[in-house]
Formats: structure tokens, sequence, C-alpha cells
């Protein structure tokens, strides 16, 4: 897919790239979960992009390309700094007995979900970002993942569950009980 | 039947074969709770898109001009006019000190290694300073987020006193040393005003206070942002004075604004 058919050049790779940076800073959040070190990843990302010398042409492989430079340049910083990473293929959480979620949708909102999310997994926000954010289909997640579609599918499912499981616990929260309240 | 929760998920998600989508759509005219949970997760998914928060980021300035024929051999008559011109007047331009080259090597090297980072603490930094000689000035580089990473003594040829090599590592691939090289009498001074040396994607700007001869370098960095670096330290080595507010503020965004290093 490298290099095939006419590949742009100069400001034309600049648009190319812009295009994606949107999805590639919400990508890079969710990796590193830090605002600053995802504008940096994407930096870096964007800077490896326009150094390449080859260029996928096809725009869904390049679309794939330039998030695997992403990916790779944040596990390479994390190998770098000798910084622990559980990684993506972690033990699911055990919290999630596979029950059907139900609970009122008006807590759902951009909101209450960017806490949500930060609530999740390495594993649940990689493929949920994949997916939602990133605009992959399970094909292509699978493929990008190395893991089967099936596999997908399943952590696609449960990730949501996670995240709407954040959102009630983190709407649903006791009042404190005040010290005066305690001794009436 | 009802469909399952991973079989719901996917068909939001638009990944279900045909039939097996106009199943589920089925079930749901049917089941109004059903139908009330595949619209949360539309929800969801949207929110999901719609959580990232829009952001301007600085692309990187293309790495490799677009050559053209034509420009290419302006370029070359360009060259060999000013090569002719230059050769007929005496060379006024700085001399290029020896000790330039030996610490443009020790920066190389350093960026090349593989070496572990060196853990500078407090009592190690006082100890070595110490044998830079009094004078010295250590600058905290942290508003333009380098941070100390290596700090050790080394030995440029012809000199006595060991110079001190300072070396900050960015968060997007930059590398910057300064060294501060002690003041030997007979040999060639550091220039009183900042001076800059380019080497290629090196920059090396050079100083001197009475002490101390100072060179800051670095490889492949945003060329303002490197310049600003080098007048804050310059200055602040003179007045031995932490920077201000209003300076850190200046760094930290000229750091904003630049783009990552270049090896």
């Amino acid at each position: 897919m490298l290099g095939r058919g006419k590949e742009p050049a100069g400001a034309s790779r600049h648009r190319r790239i812009e295009a994606y940076l949107g999805r590639l800073y919400g990508y890079a959040c969710s990796l590193s979960e830090d605002r600053e070190a995802a504008q940096d990843l994407v930096q870096d990302c964007a800077l490896k992009a326009l150094s390449a010398t080859r260029v996928p042409y096809d725009e869904a492989a390049y679309r794939a390309w330039l998030f695997r430079i992403l990916r790779n340049t944040f596990l390479d910083r994390r190998k770098r700094n000798g910084e622990v990473f559980i990684g993506f293929d972690e033990t699911e959480p055990t919290n999630l007995n596979g029950e059907i979620w139900h609970c009122d949708d008006r807590l759902v909102s951009v909101l209450t979900v960017r806490i949500g999310i930060t609530k999740l997994s390495a594993s649940h926000r990689d493929v949920l970002a994949l997916i939602d954010m990133v605009g992959f289909s399970y094909a292509e997640a699978a493929v990008f993942l190395g893991v089967p579609v099936g596999t997908v599918m399943s952590r696609v499912s449960r990730a949501r569950q996670a995240l709407l499981m954040a959102i009630q616990e983190n709407n649903v929260q006791p009042l404190p009980q005040s010290s005066k309240q305690v001794a009436k | 039947m009802i469909p399952s929760w991973e079989t719901l998920n996917a068909y939001v998600d638009g990944e279900l074969p045909t039939v097996e989508a106009a199943t589920v759509a089925r079930a749901l005219a049917e089941d109004r709770v059903l139908a009330g949970r595949a619209a949360s997760l539309t929800r969801l998914k949207a929110a999901v898109q719609e959580s990232v928060e829009a952001i301007e980021i600085a692309l990187p300035r293309p790495s490799r001009p677009s050559w053209r024929p034509l420009a290419l051999a302006a370029s070359v008559v360009l060259a060999f006019v000013i090569g002719v011109l230059v050769a007929q007047v005496p060379w006024q331009g700085p001399v290029q000190p020896p000790w330039l080259a030996d610490a443009r090597a020790v920066h190389t090297a350093w960026i090349t290694s593989d070496q572990a980072e060196t853990a500078v603490d407090g009592g190690l930094m006082l100890a070595t300073m110490h044998k830079a000689g009094p004078g010295a000035y250590l600058p905290d580089l942290s508003p333009s987020k380098l941070r100390l990473s290596r700090l050790e003594p080394v030995r440029l040829p012809g000199r006595e006193r060991p110079a001190l090599h300072v070396g900050y590592r960015g968060t997007r691939g930059c590398q910057v040393s300064l060294l501060i090289v002690p003041a030997a009498a007979g040999d060639t001074p550091f220039p009183r005003d900042l001076t800059l040396h380019d080497a290629g994607p090196s920059h090396g700007y050079v100083w001197r206070t009475r002490s101390h001869g100072y060179l800051l370098i670095a490889t492949g960095m945003d060329e303002a942002r490197l310049d600003l670096i080098a007048r804050t330290v310059q200055r602040a080595s003179l007045e031995h004075s932490p920077f201000g507010q209003e300076t850190r503020t200046a760094l930290r965004e000229s750091r904003e604004r630049s783009v990552p290093c270049r090896g």
C-alpha cells in the first residue's frame, strides 16, 4: 500500500494531516491521559509522517498508518522513559458481569462521558477511541490491534458497558453527612 | 429473539450483516425497552465522538523542500558568485575557536548515546558545580519544559580545569547542552556578547561572563525557541538571578509555538 499512486507533497501533505489532527489528539488523549503529553504526541507523529519517504496513497491505509505512528510513538516514549505501562491486553475488569446496562440515558452527555472515560482501563479506552473517535470499522480496528474481529466486538461492548457504569456511578453519589447531622 | 448486548452494540456501529441487522431492527420495533437501550448506545457513541476537545496544534514545517531544477541551478550559480566574491576580500567573520569543535563533540556524543540519565540531586549538583569553580551559573529550564538530565565534568583538550556538561532533555525529542568552561589564561577567549555559530542542524550560542565561558548547543531545535533560551540564559548568567515570571511565561509560550526537535 505504501507509495503507490501519486503521492501528495509539501503543503498538500500538511493539509492531509490537518484533516486528522482532531482525531489524532483525541486518540493521543485516550492513550496518555494527559492533554499536554497528547499534544506532544500529535506533533511527534506529524513530524514523522511529514518526514516519511513513502506515504500510503489510499486514504484508509493512510489513516491506519498515521494512527499506528501515533501509537508506536506513545509506546516508544513509555519504554524510553522506563515507565511501567500495563498494556492494552490486561485482564478485563471483573466488575463487568455482562448485565445489560439500564439507566436514565439523560445522564449521557459530553461532560459525563469525558469524566467516565478517565475511569476506564487502557484496553477499554483504546478500543472506544479507535471505533468512536477515530472512526475505524471493527475489521480495521482488528488489523490495527492484531486481534480477531470478534475480540474487537466483545471489547467494544464491554468498554461501553464499563463507560455507562462509570457515568452512572459518577452521577449517583450519596451526599456526605455533616458532623452536625451525625451528632443529632 | 432478544439480541445480545454485543449484537446491540454492533448494530449501533453498523457492523452487522444486512440480514442480522434487519432481525435486530424488528426486535427493536417490538420492544420499547430494547429500543431505549439502542437509543442510549447511539447517544453514548455520539457523546464519545464529541468528547474530543478542539485544539490548535502547530504542525512541523516540511523537512524536505521540494527541489526544482531551476531553483537548484540558481543556487549553484549564486554559490559560485558568492564564493568568488568572498575569495577576493579578507575574511572578517567570527573565527571558529578550537574549543567550539570540542564542545560540539561532547554534545553529539551525548545525544547519540544511550547513556542512562544522571540522577541529579542537590548534593551531586553542589559537588559538580564546585569542580567548575566559583561563579558558574546553572539555569533551571523547566519553564521551557527542559529538565536537567545530565551533569558531568568533561575534559576539553588543552584545558587544565574540567568544564561542566549540563544536559537538558525535553518531552518532544529536544536535547540541549550547556557547557560551562572555566576561564583560562592564554586561551582563545569566548566572545563577550552572545554569538551564534551554525553548523548544519546544530546551533551553538557562545558568550562569557567574568569567570566562565558558556556554550549552549542544540540540534534540530526550533530556532526562535533556542534563540530565546540562549538570550535568557546569557542574561541570567550575568545577573546570577532566577527567571522572572514574565520570562518564564515567554519561555513556555515559545515552547508551545515551536515544533518538536529533529535529530
